[in-house]
């Protein structure tokens, strides 16, 4: 190590002081670049929403909707998790959650969306498509044209480059332009999914998805151009039961083992509590957290490389 | 009394040399917190690693300015500071071994942080901005080393 002091001489008892000191700072500050590495390859995420501040910038849980006796609501995350902890801060005087059931499932927040009615005709609707200028990517369709903010959003909402046209010709100036495209938000109107299990397309409009059917899967470049999703994604769910925190009596929480939901395709993790009317919610926070394992490892390190990658446009196989 | 001095010394003198070897950890920690960056934005200072750039440069900027204290409190000179024998002569340029290690690996880092903030530009924005910078740098050089 560098020895910037040499030149300063202290006695001997000093010296050795100094010595041992030196040792502990090394060890200190191995321990910390340790422990830098440990949430770097493992991080958590976390996520938050305050029912006494809902609109402050700092809630990041997303679409929150009381349907009946239930509260869903929406997270998004890229990288892959091993567990969700879950904790609810009730008002006093409320009701209890103790053993109500929230289960998370894993796809995206548009896929997630209620059916609508079947579209028939391929007259009836018209899909975005994918549009460069110099080095910006935009959704484009509906006269509007939304700017995509880095490649790392334009992947995770699972959009392919290689469906990605040049503006040549193609006059983007009539489109109108929207806010940025970034990784929290949800797919425009005039996006088609294609559920990989039975082939089925659906199209999004106004908050609902719309299965295309008969002439309407006659429009050209309509797999091309669909996104995949997985009937899965909306089947699969991963729950707990709420248990009243030993610390705090006005607090539940219970941790929902995510580890089956990596495979999926998608961003967002959508979760579904059930409670009655009388429950009086103060605050939900989310951890979603990686365990310390070889597999979840490799996969940090494999995560890791891919943004290297697609930070410097290199072609990578096997991402 | 003449007891109580020297032990004043050498406490003074064990603070300095641990000081100024944490400066140097310090220093070496966010070089490379700062490659990292430069590679991937957000790997260190994003939300999962709690690390902010800012508190890390106002611990530097508080160790430093122990190190100052204490040195001259205590007569201590940095080795820049010898007139007899400078680290570094008048031209910019190291005069010692240990020097030279040190120019190289500050070049090494400088270029990799350059050649990195250069990598979005087209080919025709790097051959205009590398010159320009190149005579910004030898113009500043010149300024601070001519004699």
């Amino acid at each position: 190590m560098l020895n910037s002091t040499q030149k300063i001489k202290l006695d001997p008892a000093w010296e050795k002081r100094y010595k041992i000191s030196r040792i502990f700072i090394l060890i200190v500050f191995f321990a910390g670049m340790l422990w830098l590495s440990y949430l770097i390859l493992f991080p958590s995420r976390y996520f938050s929403f305050s029912f006494l501040h809902p609109d402050s910038s700092k809630n990041n849980i997303v679409d929150l909707v009381k349907i009946e006796n239930e509260l869903i609501f929406n997270t998004v995350a890229v990288e892959n998790f091993s567990k969700a902890k879950i904790s609810f801060s009730l008002r006093k005087g409320s009701a209890p959650l103790e053993n109500n059931k929230i289960s998370v499932r894993k796809s995206y927040r548009a896929f997630f969306y209620p059916i609508g009615r079947d579209i028939l005709s391929s007259a009836d609707y018209s899909m975005n498509s994918l549009v460069s200028f110099g080095k910006s990517v935009f959704i484009v369709g509906k006269r509007k044209k939304f700017p995509i903010d880095n490649p790392l959003t334009f992947e995770s909402a699972g959009f392919s480059w290689n469906n990605v046209e040049f503006a040549d010709g193609k006059d983007l100036s009539q489109y109108e332009k929207q806010g940025l495209f970034n990784i929290h938000d949800v797919h425009p109107n005039g996006t088609v999914f294609l559920i990989k299990e039975n082939e089925k397309y659906f199209y999004i409009k106004n908050k609902k998805k719309h299965e295309l059917k008969g002439e309407a899967l006659n429009k050209s470049n309509l797999q091309e151009k669909a996104i995949l999703a997985e009937k899965k994604g909306l089947e699969l769910k991963k729950e707990c039961s709420l248990k009243k925190n030993y610390l705090s009596s006005n607090r539940y929480n219970c941790v929902i083992p995510i580890d089956e939901l990596n495979s999926l395709v998608g961003k967002n993790y959508q979760f579904e509590v059930g409670f009655n009317s009388d429950v009086e919610v103060e605050e939900i926070n989310i951890v979603l957290q990686k365990t310390v394992s070889r597999k979840n490892f490799t996969r940090s390190l494999s995560e890791i490389k891919s943004k290297i990658f697609l930070r410097y446009g290199l072609q990578q196989e096997n991402i | 009394m003449d007891c109580n001095k020297k032990t004043f010394k050498n406490f003074s003198g064990l603070a300095y040399k641990i000081l100024n070897d944490i400066l140097a950890l310090l220093l070496i920690a966010f070089s490379l917190f700062l490659l990292a960056e430069s590679a991937l934005p957000g790997i260190i200072s994003s939300s999962s690693s709690h690390l902010s750039f800012l508190k890390l440069t106002l611990i530097i900027f508080a160790v430093l300015g122990l190190v100052i204290f204490l040195g001259r409190k205590n007569d201590f000179q940095f080795s820049a500071s010898d007139k007899k024998n400078p680290p570094i002569r008048r031209t910019g340029l190291p005069t010692n071994k240990r020097a030279w290690k040190i120019f190289f690996a500050l070049t090494i880092f400088f270029l990799a942080l350059i050649a990195n903030s250069l990598f979005k530009f087209s080919p025709w924005e790097i051959l205009i901005i590398t010159p320009f910078s190149c005579f910004v740098l030898i113009y500043s050089y010149k300024i601070l080393f001519t004699p």
